[in-house]
């Protein structure tokens, strides 16, 4: 299972525009920043609970993937997506746990 | 330490094992591999495999019916993860309703 999570906004701006907002960890929580590179931490928080993260991938207007865990919870891995549509972009977001397994380790077990 | 709700959502991110599971869930009495296998479009011998699968991961478990094995459905395996999801559906509604407000507050100013 890819996405287990799976939501969808658009909002009325290109992607470069929607892309400026996406990056900034400020909409994730109440307070956080990040380093949006590959390989860049950060943290957000968000009602007393902070979650630590690590930028995965980074391709500029159109995809963003980081991993995110807090002391109280168990990873998972986020995949923010942008795709122009007619009426300015669609945001996609998809989440699933770090540690979902390959089938083949259920199998084996 | 072992991660149940990973392991329910692997369990169940296979289309196979979900109509199992779904069929179990359908039939308080229970199914066997061979029962399963009437309708199915896959093997018993991996129908057999999914349950096994399932029973792992407590998604199922077992009774013996003679000389077949009997399949039920537990709906208690999945609360975890059904759990999961609901918390984080409800985080990630507020969270796009606060993107969704930042983009357009800045939309409007310029």
């Amino acid at each position: 299972m890819r996405d287990i999570l799976y939501r969808e906004l658009e909002v009325p701006c290109s992607a470069d525009e929607a892309w400026t907002h996406v990056i900034d960890p400020s909409w994730l929580g109440e307070d956080g920043e990040w380093d949006a590179v590959a390989g860049g931490e950060g943290w957000v928080t968000s009602e007393g609970d902070t979650r630590y993260l690590v930028v995965e991938e980074v391709e500029e207007a159109r995809r963003f993937v980081y991993r995110w865990a807090s002391f109280s919870d168990e990873p998972s891995r986020v995949e923010i997506e942008l795709e122009p549509v007619p009426t300015g972009t669609r945001i996609s977001i998809s989440e699933s746990p770090l540690q979902a397994r390959a089938m083949a380790s259920l199998c084996a077990r | 330490m072992r991660d149940t709700i990973s392991d329910v959502f692997a369990a169940l991110g296979d289309r196979n094992r979900r109509d199992i599971f779904d069929q179990l869930l359908e039939d308080p009495n229970g199914r066997t591999a061979t029962e399963l296998s009437l309708d199915a479009t896959i093997s018993r011998q991996a129908i057999v495999k999914h349950l096994q699968i399932l029973v792992r991961v407590d998604l199922a478990s077992t009774r013996r019916d003679g000389k077949e094995v009997r399949y039920f459905a537990r709906r208690d395996g999945a609360v975890g993860a059904s759990q999961w999801l609901d918390e984080r559906s409800v985080a990630w509604d507020q969270r796009l309703a606060a993107l969704d407000e930042k983009v357009r507050t800045s939309s409007r100013r310029s």
